[in-house]
């Protein structure tokens, strides 16, 4: 240390794909004499050095703070946050296929539905554990992912919209005939006997709110880091590549139609996982409660506003699309909220498609850049190439024009 | 380092700069792409006639030929794009035309597009990273789960990404999104990403398209080092005279879907087809 | 025998709504290359502005020409400041501006004038005894002014491409709008002209179906004539105005018919189906039936 580090900026900083929704953190804009704060441009955290492990340990210490202050509400509280994790981990799975592989789904409610009446069904009329019931819905939501994927081998843009359209919508429709096992339209109701905490956990029955509010959260951590992962593996730079331009890929060894079939199956699988913890948490489903389009047009909308492609974007989506609806319930009754979800959806895209993850990220990435370790030029070496310039001010209009 | 290795090993370590300075020319491959007799008839129109030629290990070739002689749809026919009605196309020993276009980057091929075909939301690395995909061997869950034996195979790639991002001078830009930079260094890009494959083959579609006149002579001395550093054959699709008279070893000239000229670049200026091909006859 | 002619009649007057929606659904995409993913629910919004005015005592017809009106003012504002600024862009944020439309049209409709099930009154002699018979088979009033409409629609729409200006330009538009431009075309009149021309074609689809029994006004009444006038639009490639017709006719036949004689299906399992005919259709021919594949230059 001492030694001036080069400003560079990390972690694959994005902007709009040409031809597409915005893909990630925008570049932080500089302005055009220099940078930063004072002049020298952001500063620089190695990857793996001590200042980035100690950044990281007071990232975990934060999220354990929150969540032990958030497990002290009151009950109603706490269900509403689990509520939250579990609509987050869904938008985790719809950011995969839509944000990363760039395959807009306006049907994902049905993954949602699949995981949810799993549980419910194997809990309600086999009498299976809750938690066993997980690996279950997991892999029938991969399998349905895998066959919606399908169609995005020759069907494009609206048109596989119109697809997933056709899956979500149809979901409720089958499960409403296939009465004997779902309950129809009546619904159905798995006890709160048969939910209750496992026995090894210590908990009774009274305490499944709050052992689901720790499931859940932890669930959630789990998948967004196995979503990182996946994003910056050679996988994730197939499904990228996909999104931005499917020819090249294809010409770069990128074997694309797999790369989108295996997407949509895993997307699939996290959000039926969500819908399987959804059983659990609220014990009673109903096909027209939430496995409709609106559910569909929920998470997209989580996704839009907490930041499509970003990594804490449907977490913050899914604070705001489960609290939305609260402020607005406090107005009136229904139709106002979905006014709001539209006026929200249309307005992200005109004021901030980048999210509100991503317009923090514009913010973060002007003061704090983090490189990775690998990256020639750094101050270690003494014949290190002269530091690399800030990147240029990407001005708002211009990130928006197709080439 | 022995003199027999290809000089496409990064330097040890992160951290160091600058690719070890060649000793001598790097051996070629030892493939050839031989076309023979290569015919593709679109509805009534003979677009390509019994062209055939070789492109052999390790030498530059050039294909030139006035608008709608066909070099674009032999070079679409050579990436899978098209498939020719008759004739052969080889790759060494494989038949390319068994290949489909996205089996080429294994097989050793890589290209450059014309219009530029670059992942504009990605940074400049992850674009050439992209380049490596058919040499990695990290699977899907490997991938997902960060397991260590994978993150190793996926370091020696980033490793060759850094050290061709620093050899074609793009350092500065390697993290920001590819979408916004200037046209010149795009190019570079796709030169970066089609050669993190190591290819024995590189199919460069109108390279210069686009250039400055000393962009065109930089975009030139490049590939010619690039090609003693790392013994790659290239076929050129270009119509910048200067370029490809300027850097090809060999030259191939199309008309109307025939060859009408093949030999060394020094011949083609003054042969008479050629002129003619052109220039259009007297009348 | 009379009840297959039944069937067949009810087939072609559900047919002849799909195909009044599949219409809209067409000009818009040849003007801006999308399919309208809101267009059922600015119908619904529009027909709910008709009833609105027929219960402030206003004359039947007065209320259509209103909602005709209304929708087109509102189909041109919307491509004038929702979609063109991010037509530019791509196609996910159209889809997403669009589906924004879609929630927000009908959660205002619910908001401005409540969600219960209204009764939107019948411009035809809609009567028990205001019937003609054919081979047994009652053609009731409703189903042959609904018919009328769409013949005449189909008329207009001929008349408006082929003879007038404003119809060679849509055209031209549709075709290829940088060259319009260059050749002297209003492009962004002639655009929101065609989206306001769209509005109007689906109120006109939205008044029409509403009356016709069962169907009484609710806010779920447009979205399943949407899936079956997409699917209609799909027939004919998204940009064939004829295609689009006879796929209408042909989703109303085939679902009165499945609908009559096999007994499994029913009610909303008549939207699956026409869901499922459009999955078949896109994989079948991604672009349609008719359409034209896009070619793209590399």
């Amino acid at each position: 240390m001492g030694v001036q580090d080069p400003t560079v900026v990390d972690d694959t900083p994005r902007v709009t794909a040409p031809g597409g929704m915005p893909s990630g953190p925008v570049p932080a804009p500089v302005s055009p004499g220099g940078g930063g704060l004072t002049g020298r441009g952001p500063l620089t955290i190695i990857e793996g050095s001590r200042r980035h492990w100690a950044l990281r340990a007071l990232g975990v210490v934060a999220v354990v703070a929150v969540l032990l202050l958030a497990s002290q509400a009151q009950a109603f509280r706490v269900g509403q946050f689990t509520n939250v994790f579990i609509i987050a981990i869904a938008i985790v799975g719809l950011n995969l296929v839509t944000g990363h592989t760039g395959l807009l789904s306006i049907g994902h409610s049905a993954f949602f539905g699949l995981g949810a009446y799993t549980t419910g069904v194997l809990v309600a009329r086999y009498d299976a554990a809750p938690m066993t019931t997980i690996p279950v819905a997991v892999v029938l939501s991969f399998v349905l992912g895998l066959l919606v994927g399908l169609p995005s081998l020759r069907i494009k843009g609206l048109y596989l919209a119109l697809v997933t359209l056709t899956v979500g919508v149809s979901f409720p429709e089958i499960i409403r005939r296939a009465e004997e096992l779902t309950g129809g339209a009546a619904g159905l109701v798995v006890r709160s006997a048969s939910l209750a905490p496992p026995a090894w956990t210590g908990l009774g029955r009274a305490q499944r709110g709050i052992w689901m509010f720790w499931v859940s959260a932890a669930v959630l951590l789990l998948v967004m880091w196995l979503s990182r992962n996946l994003v910056r593996s050679r996988f994730g730079l197939g499904m990228r590549s996909t999104r931005d331009h499917e020819i090249a890929a294809a010409a770069s060894g990128v074997r694309v139609a797999r790369t989108k079939i295996l997407a949509f199956g895993v997307s699939g699988a996290i959000t039926g996982l969500a819908g399987s913890l959804f059983t659990m948490y609220i014990g009673a489903l109903s096909p027209d409660g939430s496995f409709t389009l609106l559910k569909s047009i929920e998470l997209v909308t989580g996704l839009v506003l907490g930041g499509i492609a970003t990594q804490l974007g449907p977490v913050v989506g899914a604070v705001a699309v489960v609290f939305l609806p609260q402020l607005t319930g406090a107005f009136s009754t229904g139709p106002l909220s979905g006014v709001v979800f539209g006026v929200v959806l249309i307005a992200i895209v005109f004021v901030m498609p980048e999210g509100i993850v991503g317009r923090i990220g514009l913010w973060v990435r002007r003061r704090v850049a983090v490189v990775p370790a690998d990256r020639p030029g750094l101050a270690a070496d003494t014949t290190a190439a002269p530091p690399p310039a800030p990147p240029p001010h990407s001005n708002t209009h211009n990130r928006w024009e197709d080439q | 380092m022995s003199a027999t290795t290809r000089s496409t090993d990064p330097p040890e370590g992160p951290g160091t700069t600058g690719a070890p300075a060649p000793t001598r020319p790097a051996p070629a491959g030892d493939r050839a792409l031989r076309l023979r007799d290569v015919t593709i008839t679109f509805g009534g129109v003979t677009a390509l006639d019994g062209v055939s030629f070789e492109v052999h290990p390790g030498r530059i070739c050039g294909l030139i030929g006035p608008n709608g002689a066909g070099k674009t749809t032999l070079f679409n026919c050579i990436t899978r794009i098209y498939v020719p009605s008759s004739g052969q196309i080889l790759w060494g020993d494989t038949d390319l035309l068994r290949l489909r276009p996205h089996a080429l980057a294994g097989a050793g091929i890589a290209r450059t597009f014309q219009n530029l075909a670059l992942f504009g939301a990605m940074s400049v690395f992850d674009n050439a990273m992209v380049g490596g995909t058919s040499v990695s061997r990290v699977g899907l869950t490997s991938g997902a789960l960060g397991w260590p034996p994978a993150r190793r195979r996926q370091q020696a790639l980033r490793d060759r990404a850094w050290h061709l991002l620093d050899r074609l001078d793009l350092l500065d830009v390697a993290e920001r999104p590819a979408a916004g930079l200037p046209f010149g260094t795009l190019k570079r890009v796709e030169l970066a990403r089609a050669l993190m494959s190591q290819p024995a083959l590189l199919l460069l579609d109108e390279p210069a398209g686009g250039l400055t006149h000393s962009e065109v002579k930089d975009l030139g001395s490049l590939i010619t080092s690039l090609r003693d550093e790392l013994g790659f054959a290239a076929l050129l699709v270009e119509h910048h005279m200067g370029l490809v008279l300027g850097i090809s070893d060999h030259v191939v000239a199309l008309d109307f879907g025939r060859t009408i000229f093949e030999g060394s670049p020094s011949a083609v200026r003054d042969n008479p087809d050629v002129v003619r091909a052109y220039l259009g006859r007297a009348a | 025998m009379d009840l297959f002619l039944e069937r067949l009649i009810s087939g072609l007057t559900n047919g002849s709504i799909y195909a009044l929606l599949a219409l809209a659904l067409v000009v818009v995409f040849r003007g801006t290359g999308t399919l309208n993913f809101a267009q059922g629910e600015l119908a619904l919004f529009t027909t709910f502005v008709a009833w609105w005015l027929t219960t402030q005592s206003l004359p039947i017809w007065f209320a259509i020409a209103a909602a005709l009106g209304v929708g087109f003012i509102m189909g041109a504002l919307i491509e004038r400041l929702l979609i063109r600024p991010v037509a530019k862009r791509n196609d996910m944020a159209v889809l997403i501006v669009a589906l924004g439309l879609f929630t927000g049209l009908n959660s205002l409709a619910g908001l401005l004038w409540g969600s219960e099930t209204k009764i939107m009154p019948s411009p035809f002699p809609n009567g028990e005894s205001d019937f003609i018979s054919i081979g047994g088979a009652r053609l009731y009033g409703d189903a042959l002014g609904v018919w009328g409409a769409l013949i005449g629609l189909m008329g207009l729409m001929t008349l408006l491409f082929r003879f007038t200006k404003v119809g060679l330009h849509m055209r031209a538009v549709a075709d290829n709008a940088t060259s319009a431009t260059l050749a002297g075309v209003r492009t962004s009149r002639i655009l929101a002209i065609g989206w306001g021309l769209s509005g109007a074609i689906g109120a006109l689809a939205g008044v029409l179906v509403t009356p016709l029994a069962p169907q009484q006004l609710s806010l779920t009444t447009m979205f399943s004539i949407f899936i079956a006038a997409s699917a209609a639009a799909l027939f004919g490639g998204l940009d064939s105005l004829v295609g689009a017709v006879v796929g209408g006719l042909v989703i109303g036949v085939l679902e009165a018919m499945l609908t009559g004689y096999v007994s499994v299906i029913g009610g909303s399992l008549q939207q699956t189906s026409a869901l499922l005919i459009i999955v078949v259709i896109l994989f079948a021919k991604p672009t349609g039936l008719f359409g034209t594949t896009k070619l793209v230059r590399v």
